[in-house]
């Protein structure tokens, strides 16, 4: 009777150990950063970026080749947009400054507003609006169909909800910047809220990261 | 009808009303929008320097803005949503903050576009008091 006793005992134990063992191995897998140096980094094989068409702000269609070969800050906004919209490319601002000591994002950088509210925001209002926090910023938009095109393939989520009882609306959207890589590779998304210099770490840190690795 | 009855509502309507008892505004700011902005962003700290908690329930603009709403933004897994608040709750003793990315008061409709530097007053209400404050329009927090 003892030594069954004993014989379970030893058997309980090794099995929480081995539980044990598991448990951390499956946490490090299933880490948000599992195989990736930088939080909001997706890490090996990023998804490439498809082809899409936007109306650009310049008058000029916005498209995929426009991100070909360049370094691509994307926010996703509107211009009714008073507090978070700002806030974001005050912040992208600030963080293109700020990543003036990484050389290859200095030359080859962009910063794109996609406005989520085509119905409203026309290419040439959206030309001033982004204007005003940068000259070099660019700004895009299209009809649902179109928008969507783009917006679906990143999981970009947007609702129209109505503010008080007139015509007003507001226009749920994520938040997110999303990294676009000079091959169309989706490098990175990084969840609001934004800090600046938390940014331009982090995307320092994966250009870095993709020049090291082979 | 005596004379007196008459002039009794003319008095007080005359007359300025009391201020929202005990609220000390500061930092209050607009932030500077694009021209042709439809919609612009208002904050402040409000603290309460009274004995009872303050309830603003309305933020009045005369002439500068069609009119101002209570808005607070939630973020939920990563989408940024933007909420219409009846009123602002101040404890006494506390401080609220409207600040960029929470409480903000909407400002709909500028009847003309505001310089960096205009300064706009604002009237907070607090049921049947007011207490106004002017807002500089500024690229960043005071
Ligand atoms: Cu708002």
């Amino acid at each position: 009777m003892a030594s069954t006793d004993r014989s379970a005992l030893i058997l309980l134990v090794l099995v929480a150990v081995l539980a044990f063992a598991l448990g951390i191995h499956f946490a490090r897998r299933t880490a948000p950063e599992a195989g990736a140096p930088v939080e909001g980094m997706l890490w090996p094989d990023p998804p490439r970026l498809e082809s899409f068409t936007l109306d650009g702000a310049d008058g000029k269609p916005l498209t995929e080749a426009t991100l070909r070969g360049k370094w691509s800050l994307l926010f996703f906004g509107f211009t009714h947009c008073p507090d978070v919209c700002p806030t974001t490319l005050a912040t992208l601002r600030e963080t293109v400054k700020l990543l003036e000591e990484t050389p290859d994002f200095a030359q080859q950088g962009q910063v794109v507003l996609v406005s989520v509210d085509p119905a409203r925001d026309t290419p040439e209002a959206l030309a001033g609006y982004v204007g005003h926090f940068d000259r070099n910023f660019l700004a895009a938009t299209a009809p649902p169909d179109r928008l969507a095109a783009l917006t679906g393939q990143l999981g970009i989520l947007h609702t129209r909800v109505p503010l008080g009882s007139g015509e007003e609306y507001s226009v749920d959207h994520t938040a997110s910047i999303l990294l676009i890589g000079p091959g169309l590779e989706r490098l990175a998304i990084f969840s609001a809220p934004h800090a600046a210099p938390e940014l331009a770490a982090k995307i320092g840190q994966i250009i870095q990261f993709l020049q090291d690795s082979p | 009808m005596k004379p007196t009855s008459l002039l009794l509502p003319l008095l007080l309507a005359c007359c300025p009303t009391e201020a929202c008892e005990g609220l000390v505004i500061e930092r209050a700011w607009i932030r500077e929008a694009p021209p042709g902005a439809r919609v612009m962003a208002g904050y402040a700290e409000l603290r309460n320097d009274g004995a009872s908690t303050l309830v603003v329930d309305a933020v009045e603009s005369s002439g500068y803005f069609d009119h101002v709403m209570i808005h607070e933004t939630l973020l939920e897994e990563g989408r940024a949503r933007m909420v219409p608040r009846d009123t602002l709750e101040i404890p006494p003793g506390a401080t609220l903050s409207l600040a960029p990315g929470g409480l903000h008061l909407m400002l709909m409709q500028p009847v003309s576009d505001l310089a960096l530097g205009a300064e706009v007053p604002l009237t907070l209400r607090c049921g049947e008091a007011v207490t106004e404050t002017r807002f500089p329009v500024s690229a960043a927090a005071p």
